[in-house]
């Protein structure tokens, strides 16, 4: 996989699109990724769906805080189909502060 | 309790504070720190399942968890930590093999070190190491200064999240997958 170490996102947009780019290009073929925005821009907030990942029963992200490489943290929780249709109709909560509302598909 | 639950609290406790200082700025809690609790979170849980299985003999010598993944590449123990698709999860174990082998690497126990005991001779999470400068001169380096490069490869790479969970769920479910 190639990940080019020298890109290093300006602004919230292009760190999501950046994130969205490089997890997709390396994921599983059936993946999809959903964007959750965060208000204050600060954190870009992914969940991953695919039918390869584990099924944990939580969207637990997993969060990296901002380096000089990618200075915006990033909190990206993997599920399966089955659980994001739990956390689709509600069955299943989210995290703090991720409004199901805001939602935004971005892979594919 | 026993020496395997011990073990087990222990990495379950290091892996916690693992995920409570990655979310931190880098500025603030440099990357060694994370990677350090990482590191002792794995070998903790690998030494559980070797006491699990009779054979840790010595508590205290390093056990390297990147040879735990292969013995876990069972159909039924796919299942228990979540994989419904067994071909994905054994292309997973192969796939991050190299990463749990460089997760070990950064234990000052692990690779080379200086004749008689010496410090250790490269990068490692815990102590400075002796190195070069860009013009030849003898250094010395800072773990706490040092860039690893592997947080960011987590970040960078989807696998990063898919170790973490699998690390975790593996904590979470050892009973039912060490156990029976």
């Amino acid at each position: 996989m190639a990940i080019g170490t020298e890109e290093i996102p300006k602004t919230y947009a292009e760190a999501v699109s950046m994130l969205t780019r490089w997890h997709a290009e390396s994921g599983p073929t059936d993946l999809q990724i959903y964007w959750f925005p965060d208000p204050d821009k600060q954190v870009v907030q992914l969940v991953e769906v695919s039918g390869d990942f584990q099924a944990t029963g939580q969207v637990s992200p997993f969060v990296l805080g901002r380096s000089n490489e990618f200075p915006f943290t990033t909190a990206v929780a993997l599920v399966t189909p089955e659980e994001w249709e739990a956390m689709e109709s509600g069955r299943m909560p989210l995290p703090d502060r991720w409004l199901r509302d805001s939602l935004k598909q971005v892979w594919p | 309790m026993n020496r395997r639950t011990a073990f087990l609290r222990q990495a379950r406790s290091d892996f916690a504070v693992f995920e409570h200082l990655a979310r931190q700025e880098r500025a603030l809690v440099s990357e060694c720190h994370p990677l350090h609790y990482f590191q002792m979170a794995t070998e903790k849980l690998a030494k559980a399942a070797l006491d699990a299985a009779g054979a840790l003999t010595d508590p205290y010598s390093h056990v390297a968890f990147s040879k735990m993944p292969y013995r876990l590449a069972r159909a039924d123990v796919a299942r228990v930590l979540g994989f419904n698709n067994t071909r994905a999860y054994r292309g997973f174990l192969a796939r991050t093999a190299p990463l749990f082998r460089a997760i070990d690497e950064l234990s000052p126990a692990v690779g080379p070190r200086h004749p008689g005991g010496g410090p250790q001779e490269g990068p490692n999470v815990e102590y400075p190491w002796a190195s070069r400068d860009s013009r030849g001169h003898a250094t010395w380096i800072v773990p706490a200064e040092h860039d690893f490069r592997l947080l960011t490869k987590l970040q960078r790479s989807g696998e990063g999240a898919q170790v973490r969970d699998f690390v975790r769920v593996l904590l979470e479910r050892f009973e039912i997958v060490f156990t029976g």
